[in-house]
């Protein structure tokens, strides 16, 4: 449990326990059958040709799980389903990572991937928006579309033959992602969706779950409208203008705590659990920084259990 | 660890070339899975030197001791502590400097077998319990990385252990805390009490259950695990280091073992004879002395230089060193110019090198018996003649 | 000084020969890294913490560029023993003890599947009693499954040794240092092969052979041990997690769609849990054609290489 870092009296410990008991109850009856560790057989039809997917290794003819997890079967594809594992790349995927190095043409990005991603010049829209060839001026310009450190959204392009990513940007609402906070949670809290960018209008806040796990809360960036910094200077007049006002980084702040707080207590991010988790915060009159605090936490985790029972009777209701 | 992408990498066809070999029982130099290269003992001019080869693997052992205050813990012990150089010419991939990982391990390797297995006795380097103790120090250098460095180095351990002599001291004084040690030529130094032997044999893990025992330079490079136990002639095993790599049966661990004790057998043989006939000759070079008493040998030289009438010099220098020397070195006078004439000018120095002295003393004393001194001295006297012509 | 009693057969501690100390594992305790565990064997206690795969940090390390790099480092705590110890980190036999786990951890994590990556498996003392070597293999084997990283078998490790004419299991501290015999073992605990064997001190073959048995059947008690810790560790995750309730809802709610809205309706929530992300090519049948991927991946990427290892 991560919850190592709390300073839990006794009561709350006794409704933590009671909230996680709660969820781990409701969760079905099929997930724990199929838990396996590693080096656990996998009962498996011998006749039936099985394909050994990922997390699985032939032993003596025996399928063996090389990972922990939960076992899938999908038709004839037999694999382990891992949780606490590094990103799992696909392509078309929404990620947002950190540049580490400026190399020849290319910048190389960290995602929380066995090895850096790769985010070419030409996948990327240059300042002036025209499409032409990169010249070699252009390359020594790189530096003034990103640095080292910058925050970056981009798509994953495909694999490049040695394993790492490559990524592209060249749509308008991916780039250099300024004025918010960069948060890192596992990967497996954050399922693939349709939709990856969130424009929480009430608090004019953007909200980008990358499925790497990093995931960015920030000021609202009107698309198109972009301003791409031209010159140092230029750079500086510009953010003196467009000054975060104070309720706008209490929202991020309200946001970027509740992401914290579900992480921590391992609940899959969707949007309209951070929006209610922040929704309660702001109804308990609860403190910023008292989100991440004991009794937030426990409520928060009381309060998912209800939601799941609720959905649960509304379902046994239903049938 | 920065150098190790100099380490020398298998092609792929010489991989699959010695996994495929193996499984016919060949080996890229010929041998049979379990048969040793060609082992070669020699010795150094010191006590206590020795130099290994195993096929191109090339180790030198050196054994020094010196007198410390022993451990807290064990007050009546002395201490054996392995020392390993791992020299940059043996291989591209050793560094100079600090010593890397495998030499850590081989040193520690080869230490647990010695020292843990109480190989060599260590009570008896004990000269006053809880003040004075021998601390053995052995070198082990590494000329050449063949392959298989932990089971030469081992092999020149104990070689040079059996070989090395420490000084005998003596305690006295008025409080018995007093130590003196003795040169070499004035008392024999003593060798090293050694209980058994306990000999390195390295076995290297193949896929498909091959198994090979000393895997050279090549072998090293492709297998996947290694093993190297030390056993000794008695049936004991004294140490065993299986650092990872390949897993393997229990019941095939047995059976190397066993294999072990049949190669630790034969090594032992060899190593005993290879010490037995440096000892034999360094004795042989020893007996040339006269047991007679060595005054009565002082006089007769002196009658002999005063006849000649020559080497007033020597006489003088006898008799400076008859007053300033114990006898064995005296008696290395004139008549030893004869059979080394170069050490006629070392006489002043002859306490420099004990070793030496002690055996050219030895030869001079050979040389003292009356027959072979006149024939000795006819030659010198026909030089000195000459040199007066001239 | 008598270690085992011969009258009650009990050793120092209160135990009998064949008897372990307690263990306790915990996983999940050091939040930055990628896997971490607690494991402790009576008074012995070990962290260890696992990051990687991740990228190489030094280049010149690399020498396969098929496998990843694992590396290893094995420090004790200076409040660790008794005595303050002087140098926790650079001495010799902590760089023998790092070389020794990471080969051992090497020989069971299937480092062909991340190429051009690095793991790193640093492991510390914070109580020793003996057996720290084998504690160490243990958590370090816990920490690699917490962190998903994908191995052959679980590898542990426990030791054994041979006073007063009886093997003994489990030594601890005052047993290890009264200068009898010390064998290390440590196995692959499925397929029952020893992969790390280290022994000091004299013992005939026949007193070898029952040490060495004796501390491989602790290595397999162990093993069942730290499965259960896996087990529990990582069903908690997951019922947490997963919101499993949407899944099963539009199956059975068969009512008005016709066969093709039904199967849209699987696609879709398939999709949405995430399930299939991975096997796409290989589903047939009326899901597998609507639930093709919409670009198609190149043949050589090796991590999505679904195939047999």
């Amino acid at each position: 449990m991560k919850d190592r870092h709390l300073s839990l009296n006794q009561t709350q410990r006794v409704r933590l326990e009671a909230a996680l008991h709660e969820l781990q109850s409701l969760a079905p009856a099929a997930a724990s059958a199929a838990a396996v560790t590693v080096a656990d057989t996998i009962p498996v039809n011998q006749e039936d040709n099985i394909l050994k997917g990922h997390g699985t290794s032939d032993q003596d003819g025996e399928v063996v799980a090389t990972l922990c997890g939960v076992v899938e079967r999908v038709n004839k594809l037999v694999y382990v389903r891992t949780l606490r594992a590094r990103y799992k790349p696909e392509v078309g995927d929404i990620i947002v990572g950190r540049v580490i190095e400026i190399a020849p043409k290319r910048w190389r990005l960290e995602i929380n991937f066995s090895q850096d991603a790769v985010l070419m010049l030409s996948s990327m829209n240059l300042p002036d928006g025209i499409q032409r060839r990169r010249t070699a001026v252009d390359e020594l310009n790189m530096r003034s579309i990103f640095e080292e450190n910058d925050v970056i959204c981009a798509e994953v392009r495909g694999f490049q033959h040695d394993g790492s990513l490559h990524l592209q940007a060249r749509s308008e609402k991916y780039g250099k992602l300024e004025r918010g906070q960069l948060l890192m949670v596992p990967p497996y809290l954050v399922k693939r969706k349709k939709q990856h960018f969130h424009h929480l209008e009430q608090y004019n806040v953007d909200l980008i779950l990358g499925c790497n796990g990093f995931i960015w809360v920030g000021e609202h960036v009107v698309v198109g409208e972009k301003t791409k910094p031209t010159g140092g200077q230029q750079r500086f007049s510009t953010e003196a203008e467009n000054f975060t006002p104070l309720e706008t980084r209490k929202h991020i702040c309200r946001l970027a705590n509740a992401v914290r707080v579900l992480s921590a207590l391992g609940f899959t991010l969707t949007v309209e659990l951070i929006i209610e988790t922040m929704e309660a915060s702001v109804s308990s009159n609860a403190e910023i920084n008292d989100m991440l605090g004991a009794e937030f936490y426990v409520q928060t985790a009381e309060r998912e259990a209800k939601r799941r029972a609720d959905l649960l009777r509304k379902k046994n209701g239903a049938r | 660890m920065a150098m190790e992408h100099l380490r020398w990498r298998p092609t792929v066809n010489e991989r699959d070339f010695i996994e495929r070999a193996l499984q016919s029982d060949l080996r890229v130099d010929g041998r049979h899975s379990f048969d040793f290269r060609k082992l070669k003992i020699t010795f150094g001019r010191e006590d206590g030197s020795s130099e290994v080869q195993l096929g191109e693997t090339h180790v030198m052992g050196y054994v020094t001791a010196q007198l410390v205050q022993p451990y807290r813990d064990r007050p009546n012990e002395g201490t054996l502590a392995i020392f390993t150089e791992f020299s940059p010419m043996a291989d591209p991939a050793f560094e100079p400097g600090r010593p890397g990982e495998s030499a850590i391990e081989l040193g520690r390797v080869i230490d647990r077998g010695l020292r843990e297995s109480r190989a060599v006795d260590m009570e008896s380097l004990c000269v006053v319990a809880g003040k004075h103790v021998w601390s053995v120090r052995v070198d082990l250098h590494i000329l050449d990385n063949g392959g298989n460095l932990i089971d030469a180095a081992n092999i020149a351990a104990l070689a040079a252990l059996s070989t090395f002599r420490r000084p005998e001291c003596t305690v006295g004084g008025d409080d018995g805390q007093q130590v003196t040690v003795h040169d070499p030529e004035v008392r024999d130094p003593l060798p090293l009490t050694i209980h058994h032997m306990p000999i390195a044999v390295t076995f290297a893990y193949f896929g498909e259950g091959n198994i090979v025992v000393d895997p050279t330079y090549k072998e090293e490079a492709v297998m996947g695990g290694r093993m190297t136990a030390t056993v000794n002639s008695n049936g004991d095993v004294c140490a065993i280091q299986k650092a990872g790599g390949e897993g393997v049966m229990s019941s095939v661990i047995m059976q190397c073992l066993r294999i072990a004790l049949v190669k630790a057998a034969d090594i032992t043989s060899k190593i005993k004879k290879a010490v037995d006939s440096y000892t034999t000759e360094k004795a042989l070079k020893k007996v040339k002395r006269l047991p007679t008493s060595v005054p009565q040998k002082i006089s007769v030289t002196d009658v002999i230089m005063e006849d000649k009438g020559d080497g007033e010099l020597e006489k003088q220098t006898v008799d400076v060193q008859q007053i300033s020397k114990d006898p064995p070195t005296i008696v290395k006078v004139s008549s030893h110019e004869d059979a080394q004439p170069m050490t006629e000018s070392s006489n002043a120095e002859v306490n420099t090198s004990s070793a030496v002295a002690a055996g050219e003393s030895d030869e001079s004393q050979e040389i003292g018996s009356p027959k072979s001194l006149k024939d000795a001295i006819k030659p010198k006297h026909k030089r000195k003649k000459k040199s007066d012509k001239s | 000084m008598e270690y085992v009693n011969p009258l009650t057969g009990f050793r120092v501690d209160g135990r009998r020969p064949n008897e372990m100390r307690q263990l306790k594992g915990e996983v999940g305790v050091v939040a930055r890294a990628d896997g971490s565990a607690l494991f402790e064997m009576g008074n012995t206690r070990v962290i260890a913490a696992v990051y990687g795969p991740r990228e190489v940090q030094n280049k010149g390390q690399q020498v396969n560029s098929n496998e990843a790099l694992v590396r290893c480092e094995y420090r004790m705590a200076e409040f660790s023993t008794g005595d303050r110890r002087r140098k926790p980190k650079g001495d010799r036999r902590s760089t023998e003890i790092s070389l020794v786990i990471r080969q051992t951890m090497e020989a069971s994590i299937l480092t062909h599947l991340m190429p051009r990556s690095q793991i790193d498996i640093y492991v510390q003392v914070l109580q020793a009693d003996g057996g720290t070597r084998s504690a160490c293999i243990n958590a370090a084997t816990l920490a690699l499954a917490d962190a998903g990283i994908p191995m052959r078998d679980i590898v542990t490790s426990c030791s054994a040794g041979y006073l007063c004419s009886t093997p003994l299991l489990d030594l601890n501290y005052l047993e290890d240092s009264a200068g009898g015999s010390d064998v290390t073992v440590g196995i692959l605990a499925k397929m029952d092969k020893v992969t790390l064997l280290q022994m000091d001190a004299k013992l005939p073959m026949d007193t070898f052979e029952n040490v060495m048995g004796l501390a491989i059947e602790g290595c397999k008690a162990i093993a069942s041990y730290i499965q259960e810790c896996m087990q529990i560790n990582d069903l908690n995750l997951s019922k947490i997690a997963v919101p499993t309730m949407d899944i099963t809802q539009p199956l059975k709610s068969l009512t008005c769609c016709g066969w093709m809205a039904f199967v849209h309706c699987i696609a879709v929530h398939r999709n949405f849990l995430g399930l299939l992300e991975r096997p796409m090519e290989y589903v047939e049948g009326p899901v597998g054609l609507l639930l093709s991927p919409k670009s198609r991946r190149p043949q050589n990427s090796p991590s999505h290489f679904v195939g047999i290892w």
